[in-house]
C-alpha cells in the first residue's frame, strides 16, 4: 500500500503538470510543456491523497485485524459480519498457497506457467477455475462446522480475546472529536469570510 | 427408553426422486459406541446428518418418520441445545477450521464463545481438552498452518470443549496417515471411557472391530444388519453387500474350510492369536 500511494502521487504530478490547462510554462521538451498551474493542482491533490493514504497505512500498521474487527463488533457490528471480515482476511494466504499448489500441478501436466504477459494470461483460467471450485466445494462442510460450533445460536457471545479502552483512549477520543469540530467550523467560517 | 430413537425414517434430498434413507428404525443406547458401515453411497453420512439434526434443517428435503433424543423430537430442541448435546466431527480436517480465529487456543474456544460461556470457564475447558487431545503444544499456531492430522485433533478438541453427550464422527481418518489415525482413535477411545455416546462412520474395519460396541450395517439406504459387533462382523453375507469384514473373520472361515476347528465370530487380532494358540495347543 505504501508503494501504491507513492506511485499514484508521481502519476498524478506528471499527468497534471504536463496535460492540465495553464498559461505559466515552466519548461518544454518535444511536444510537452510543464505548466505551473497543473503542478500546483497536482501537489494539492497529491498531498490530500498522501494524507488519506498515510492515515490508513498508519492505522493498519499499528492495529491488528483482530482488534479492528473486535472493536467494530463492540460498536454493534453483527458477529456474522465480523466473521465474514475475519475469515476473508484469514483465507487470503490460504488461497495464495492453494493457487501455488494448483500452479505446480498444472506445471506437472505441462501447462506453461512462466513467461510473458500472454503466457500468464493463458494460465489464468486453468488456475482460477480449480481454485474457485475447490473453495465452493468446502463451503458446505464449513457451514456445518460453524453450525456445530453454535454460530447461529442467538445468545450474547463472550470473547476470550478482548480489548478494553484505557483512560487515555477516552481523552484521545474527546480531543479528536473537538479537533474535528474545530476544523469543520473553521472551514465554514473561512468560506463565509 | 432408548437415548436416540429413529422410527421408520425415510429421507429424500431436494430435487431427487429416490430416497437416500429408506425406512430406518434404530435405537441407540446411552454410553455405547456405534459404528456405521456400508459401501460408498449407502447413506452413512446422511444418517449422521439426520441424527445431528442437520436434516431436514440445513439440507431441506422430505423426511418421514420420527427422530427422538431422550424421548423428545429433535425438532423441539433449539440450535443451542443441539450444539451442546450432539457434537459433530467431519471427514475433511481443513474444512473444520472455522477461519474465525488465528490461533489454535482461540479456535477451540470459538464454540464456547458462541454459546456465551464465561471466560474463566472457557479457559478451563479449553486447557482440559487440549490435554486430552494432545494439542497443547499447538496453542499459538495458526490452525490453517497445521497438518491434516493436527487439524483433525483440533476439530476433536473444539467439539469436546462443548462437552456434548453424543459424538457423531464421520470418517475422521480418511485423509490421515496410520500414525495420526492411531492418535484419533486414541481420542475416540478416551471419549468412550468418559461415557460418551459415539456414532462413528469408518471404513477401517479392523479398528471398528477393536473399539466399537455395536454395528449398523447399511446397504442402499437400508439397515441390513444391526447389533453386537461380533454378530454383525462375522456375517459373511455382508461381503456381497459391499461391506468389508475383518481379516480375522476371513482367516477363520478359511481355516474351517480346511477342517481346522476355528471358532466363529473372531473379529480382532487378539482373539485370533488366542484361537491360534488354542489350535496349536499352546
Amino acid at each position: 500500500m505504501r508503494n501504491s500511494v507513492g506511485v499514484l502521487f508521481i502519476i498524478l504530478v506528471v499527468i497534471q503538470t504536463f496535460f492540465a490547462a495553464g498559461e505559466t510554462i515552466l519548461f518544454s521538451f518535444w511536444i510537452f510543456s510543464a505548466k505551473l498551474e497543473g503542478l500546483l493542482f497536482a501537489l494539492k491533490l497529491g498531498f490530500v491523497l498522501a494524507n488519506i493514504g498515510g492515515c490508513l497505512i498508519w492505522f493498519f500498521a499499528i492495529t491488528t485485524e483482530k482488534d479492528f474487527v473486535l472493536a467494530l463488533e463492540k460498536k454493534g457490528l453483527s458477529s456474522k459480519a465480523s466473521y465474514v471480515v475475519l475469515s476473508t482476511l484469514q483465507m487470503v494466504p490460504v488461497l495464495k498457497k492453494r493457487s501455488e499448489t494448483i500452479m505446480n500441478a498444472q506445471r506437472a501436466r505441462r501447462v506453461e506457467t512462466e513467461g510473458g504477459l500472454l503466457v500468464r494470461a493463458k494460465v489464468f483460467v486453468p488456475t482460477i477455475v480449480p481454485l474457485v471450485l475447490s473453495s465452493i466445494q468446502g463451503t458446505e462442510e464449513r457451514a456445518l462446522t460453524l453450525e456445530a460450533r453454535g454460530f447461529s445460536v442467538e445468545t450474547k457471545s463472550t470473547h476470550l480475546y478482548d480489548i478494553e479502552p484505557k483512560p487515555v483512549d477516552k481523552t484521545l477520543n474527546i480531543i479528536t472529536g473537538l479537533v474535528f469540530i474545530l476544523i469543520v467550523v473553521g472551514r465554514i467560517v473561512l468560506c463565509l469570510i | 427408553m432408548p437415548y436416540i430413537d429413529l422410527k421408520n425414517v425415510t429421507y429424500t434430498y431436494p430435487l431427487v426422486k429416490e430416497p437416500c434413507i429408506k425406512d430406518i428404525s434404530v435405537s441407540i443406547e446411552k454410553g455405547k459406541f456405534y459404528a456405521i458401515v456400508g459401501a460408498n453411497g449407502s447413506g452413512k453420512t446422511t444418517l449422521c446428518n439426520i441424527i445431528r439434526g442437520f436434516i431436514p434443517g440445513f439440507y431441506q428435503g422430505e423426511i418421514e418418520g420420527t427422530v427422538e433424543l431422550e424421548g423428545k423430537s429433535l425438532e423441539e430442541y433449539t440450535l443451542g441445545e443441539l450444539t451442546s448435546k450432539i457434537g459433530y466431527v467431519f471427514q475433511n480436517p481443513f474444512n473444520q477450521i472455522t477461519g474465525a480465529r488465528d490461533n489454535v487456543y482461540e479456535e477451540i474456544a470459538y464454540g464456547l464463545e458462541n454459546l456465551g460461556v464465561e471466560v474463566p470457564t472457557i479457559r478451563k475447558k479449553v486447557e482440559e481438552v487440549m490435554e486430552l487431545t494432545n494439542t497443547a503444544y499447538l496453542a499459538d499456531k495458526n490452525p490453517f498452518e497445521l497438518s491434516g492430522g493436527q487439524q483433525q485433533r483440533v476439530a476433536f478438541a473444539s467439539v469436546l470443549a462443548l462437552e456434548p453427550d453424543i459424538f457423531v464422527i464421520d470418517e475422521p481418518t480418511s485423509q490421515l496417515d496410520p500414525k495420526e489415525t492411531e492418535r484419533v482413535f486414541d481420542i475416540i477411545d478416551k471419549m468412550k471411557k468418559m461415557g460418551k455416546t459415539i456414532i462413528l462412520v469408518e471404513h477401517k474395519i479392523e479398528l471398528i472391530a477393536e473399539y466399537a460396541d455395536d454395528i449398523i450395517a447399511l446397504e442402499d439406504g437400508r439397515v441390513v444388519k444391526f447389533g453386537e459387533k461380533h454378530d454383525v462382523l462375522s456375517d459373511l453375507s455382508l461381503i456381497e453387500k459391499g461391506i468389508d469384514l475383518p481379516q480375522t473373520v476371513l482367516l477363520a472361515d478359511e481355516l474351517r474350510k480346511m477342517g481346522i476347528p476355528a471358532k466363529e465370530k473372531i473379529i480382532t487380532k487378539q482373539e485370533m492369536i488366542g484361537q491360534l494358540k488354542q489350535i496349536m495347543g499352546k
